[in-house]
């Protein structure tokens, strides 16, 4: 069906960098291995974390953002977990095996990662983990740095997928990631930005069991 | 003793015609055609019961022609899953290519083909306003009508529209249909895939399960028919090849019914022959331990062979399709129709020169009650709705009336038409003492015991596929390869059915009531959630006219929540044009443009007929509890044993049963007076108790194939009683015939509880346990109520 292909695909959190003024340094597998080796080995190495965000949404046809709240947990072995608190109670995990949705009663809807739309929606969990052996294939992968800032902006290598999937940002200072971005045109994009994050999060087996698979 | 030559050659005469005809009737017909192993032509073909006619149109139906294949390719030294899922995907696609260019196959494509889903969504948005305004309308004026709003209908539609509208596109699937909601405001087509969220765990949605890619593919023929069977397993293995070719190593996994009915039939045919010739051999040698001089017993090879050959002529002849089921079941003929070969064969002569003819005469009354008697039993099974059980009713009476006829012209051309048994057939305990009195009646007291207290814990149940010979090895497939598709047993698949497409449509809307009362939690996926109700459908004129200015309304409803309203032009221009329309197709018409929708693996989701049509449901949980007969909705697992109808027929069935053997009683009474009658039907209905109550205490589930045999069986073990009631009205001992009867009887039977078809076996052992117990009834009551033959009058 074109709006479930459309639906899952969107589930990626289609949305756009903010206008990415520095295309910064193409980095190859190669020369991943280079200045941007601790980097990046420092993020990858980043262990459980739990952070708020505040996400907003571009529509063509808003005059606003809608503006969403929440609570991201990532884990090493369960993937990567937006809880939504406000305006509406949702869980979203993204994971080795595709992706869930969860709603406010508990109820679950699952995306194989092995569909076409779960295809997609997989490559989301390697970009959390700077998991850059797996991106390559994928994306062109553009990194630049000030002082201590930094941005990574991962494009599709497949026509199809960047018209649908757009670019992918993430952003940060030091080794703590601040800002992601899902571009897919300047009206149509996703913002996320990162608040107070706990490093070395442990999740209870409550936690586990509500926020991931 | 020479018997005259004129009986010898007119007998002679008489066979050779009847063995002539008989055979040339059956070299002229097609057996290929004539005997069936479908399962559905055991079934009535104006049968009643929606459930069945359901399953015979699924079984004639495209649904029942489909392939189910997956593909795999062994992982390369070092490969990632990319690489290795990529070549996967290529050798399916290989293998449903080479598969569509085969002529038995008529349609084939990988899952992973978006196209039929493609096709679906554009069918559904295209007439979204004809699918699922009606019902969204529907609704929405239900909750306005139920608040008692102060405000106008149009206005608060407007409203609601646009704070609805809002409220989504803070959930995360709001960013993939952000595309068509210009278009869609009303989220009618977005509300449809959230409805069907089921539908997307059923794996139709994925191209990929595991390590295998998966292939969709159809049949030209159905897979119960030859054509149907060997030329798609010959594509599926030329497929391979092709598709070995293209990724050496590709390995496959495939399910279709056709190889269930090919596997069925192949079984049933070699259980055939090996039933039949393993009955006949056991009757000759219960005959060769039995009689002196053992070549002798040859003589009793025609009677059985002409017993079968009426059989097999009468069947033939009375239906145009027979099933395969009759023959082996009809093997326990050689059993049966040995008993009057026995009974004219092992007669003593009364003289040395006794002519045949006058022996023969002697032995006609019992031979006579006891054959008709059975034909009569067994003709009121004409009666019965299952034409399995009809051809049964023929396919036996026939068989005993040919076993009488042929062993009284048979033995009519033989001079020496007496066959001696040996002494110990013969003996008789009767000159025991009291001790194997009093061990006769405690026998007969715990045989007493057993069938009253026994029936009690029967249990019953009836399941179609017992039927058939179990294939575990197909079965244990056909479950992992429809897990790779989805298909576990964590959902369950409801067919609601109608006579017409709003018929069906107005039952889903009762059974998805039902199912939303009884399971709150279930996730539901139905294809009937794009449909509205014939009623909903022809009121969507009226209900648009009482909008009023609901285009405004919504205008300015959505620059109030934040909405640019220009944006929504591509709305508002189909909007007016719906208002502007004045050709609906008809409710017919538009149900039928939705199946046109369905291709490939869809299609098994809506069967719209211009007659009956059925809707598939998908539940996860579903409830424990079938769905009520209002809602004419059943579980494939309820198609698949057909419980409830074949307990119908059950049920019929021993009405029918209950009216024969009224009849046999009656006939036994009416030939022997009252007294005699009693004690005549005392032995076979104690036999048929006895043997019920067995099972009890063994905690059998019987099923209607052992009332069947319950009823073979007392009627044969009614013989024995009527030839002992003889035996004694003469003041002799019974014939040893019985006992060889009994045994060969039994052997016969015995032979039946050996088959691998579960409701075969259960005919088998009921009759093989009925006709021992009654030989048992028939040897202790004589013991225990003391001698009652003088010794000297033994043979």
């Amino acid at each position: 069906m074109i709006p479930v292909r459309q639906i899952v695909a969107a589930f990626a959190f289609v949305a756009a960098a903010r206008g990415a003024t520095d295309a910064g340094e193409v980095l190859t597998p190669e020369g991943a291995a280079g200045e941007w080796r601790p980097l990046i080995g420092a993020l990858a190495s980043k262990g459980p974390i739990e952070a708020t965000f505040t996400e907003q949404r571009y529509f063509p046809f808003r005059s606003g953002p809608m503006v969403l709240k929440g609570v991201l947990r990532t884990s090493t072995e369960r993937g990567v977990s937006l809880q939504y608190t406000d305006p509406e109670p949702n869980v979203l995990i993204a994971d080795a095996a595709g992706l869930i949705i969860r709603n406010r009663g508990g109820r679950s809807r699952e995306i194989s990662a092995q569909s076409k739309e779960g295809g997609a929606i997989a490559s989301l969990l390697p970009i959390m983990r700077f998991d850059l052996p797996a991106l390559f294939p994928r994306f062109t992968i553009r990194a630049s740095r000030t002082g201590e800032a930094w941005q990574f902006e991962f494009t599709p290598r497949d026509a199809a997928a960047a018209g649908s999937l757009g670019s992918i940002t993430i952003a940060g200072s030091g080794t703590e990631v601040r800002h992601l971005e899902f571009r897919r045109s300047a009206s149509q994009r996703v913002e996320i930005d990162v608040g107070s994050t706990r490093d070395g999060a442990v999740f209870t087996p409550a936690e586990q069991a509500k926020f991931f698979r | 003793m020479r018997e005259p030559p004129r009986q010898k050659w007119t007998a002679r005469l008489i066979l050779l015609v009847g063995a002539v005809a008989g055979a040339a009737w059956l070299c002229s017909l097609d057996l290929e055609r004539k005997i069936s192993t479908d399962v559905l032509d055991l079934v009535p073909v104006d049968e009643r019961s929606p459930e069945l006619s359901m399953v015979r149109t699924l079984a004639g139906q495209d649904e029942a022609r489909v392939l189910l294949l997956a593909v795999r390719v062994p992982a390369r030294p070092g490969e990632g899953a990319d690489s290795r899922g990529a070549r996967c995907d290529h050798a399916a696609a290989v293998l449903s290519d080479a598969l569509a260019s085969a002529p038995a196959i008529a349609e084939s494509m990988p899952l992973s083909d978006s196209k039929p889903r493609d096709a679906l969504g554009a069918a559904i948005f295209k007439w979204r306003f004809d699918f699922l305004l009606p019902g969204w309308l529907e609704s929405r004026r239900a909750k306005y009508d139920a608040g008692h709003a102060a405000v106008p209908w149009a206005g608060w539609l407007a409203e609601a529209t646009a704070t609805d509208l809002e409220s989504y596109l803070s959930k995360p699937e709001a960013m993939a249909t952000q595309d068509i909601v210009t278009s869609d405001p009303m989220l009618l087509v977005p509300g449809l895939v959230g409805q069907m969220d089921g539908l997307s765990a059923t794996g139709l949605a994925a191209g990929r399960s595991g390590e295998y890619s998966l292939v969709w593919a159809r049949s030209r023929y159905s897979p119960l028919s030859p054509e149907g069977q060997r030329p798609v397993f010959e594509a599926v293995d030329r497929a391979l090849e092709k598709a070995r070719e293209a990724e050496p190593g590709a390995q496959m996994r495939w399910t279709g019914i056709g190889r269930f009915a090919a596997a069925s039939r192949s079984r049933i045919e070699s259980e055939l022959t090996l039933l039949n010739l393993l009955s006949l051999a056991l009757v000759i040698a219960v005959a060769a331990v039995c009689v002196r001089r053992v070549y002798r017993a040859l003589h009793l090879v025609p009677v059985v062979l002409g017993s079968l050959l009426g059989a097999w002529v009468a069947v033939t002849a009375a239906w145009e399709r027979v099933h395969i089921l009759v023959f082996v079941v009809g093997s326990l003929l050689a059993g049966v129709a040995v008993d009057y070969g026995f009974y004219l064969y092992l007669q003593p002569r009364r003289r040395p020169d006794e002519p045949y003819m006058e022996r023969a005469s002697r032995l006609i009354r019992p031979l006579l009650a006891s054959a008709l008697t059975t034909v009569i039993g067994f003709s009121f099974l004409l009666w019965s709705e299952l034409p399995l059980i009809r051809q049964l009713g023929v396919f036996v009476s026939a068989g005993l009336i040919c076993a009488l006829v042929t062993a009284l012209l048979w033995f009519a051309q033989v001079d020496n038409s007496f066959l001696e048994t040996r002494a110990f057939i013969r003996r008789r305990p009767s000159g025991l003492g009291p001790g194997a009195r009093r061990g006769a009646r405690i026998a007969l007291a715990l045989g007493a015991l057993v069938a009253v207290a026994g029936p009690w814990r029967l249990h019953w149940r009836d399941d179609i596929r017992e039927l058939e010979i179990p294939t575990p090895e197909l079965k244990a497939n056909d479950a992992d390869v429809r897990a790779l598709f989805g298909e576990t047993g964590a959902s369950t698949v409801y067919l609601t059915r109608g006579s017409n497409p709003a018929d069906a449509r107005a039952s889903l809307h009762a059974f998805l009531a039902w199912l939303g009362r009884n399971e709150p939690e279930a996730r539901m996926a139905t294809l009937g959630y794009a449909l509205p109700t014939e009623e909903e459908w022809g009121k969507l004129p009226a209900q648009l006219a009482d909008l009023g200015d609901f285009e405004a309304e919504l205008r300015a409803a959505l620059g109030r929540h934040g909405f640019q309203p220009e944006a929504f032009a591509p709305f508002f221009g189909a909007w007016e044009s719906e208002l502007s329309r004045r050709d609906r197709p008809t409710y017919d018409r538009l149900v039928a443009n939705l199946a046109g929708a369905l291709k490939g693996p869809l299609s098994s989701l809506l069967h719209a007929g211009p007659g009956p049509s059925w809707f598939v449901t998908i539940a996860e949980p579903a409830p424990d509890r079938e769905p009520p007969a209002i809602t004419h909705t059943v579980t494939d697992g309820q198609l698949q044993n057909l419980n409830q109808l074949f307990s119908r027929y059950r049920v019929s069935a021993l009405r029918l049963s209950s009216v024969g053997l009224a009849f046999v009683g009656a006939s036994v009474f009416v030939l022997y007076g009252f007294r005699r009658g009693i004690r005549i039907f005392a032995i076979p209905a104690g036999a048929c108790l006895f043997a019920f109550g067995l099972f009890g205490l063994a905690g059998a589930t019987l099923n209607l194939f052992n009332l069947l045999g319950a009823f073979l069986g007392v009627c044969l073990s009614h013989n024995y009683a009527i030839f002992s009631a003889e035996s004694a009205r003469r003041g002799e001992e019974p014939p040893p015939s019985i006992r060889m009867s009994a045994v060969a009887t039994a052997c016969s039977f015995g032979v039946l509880a050996l088959s691998r078809i579960p409701v075969v076996s259960a005919l088998g052992s009921t009759v093989a346990v009925i006709v021992l117990a009654a030989l048992a009834i028939t040897e202790l009551t004589p013991l225990a109520s003391g001698p009652i033959w003088p010794k000297d009058s033994r043979p």
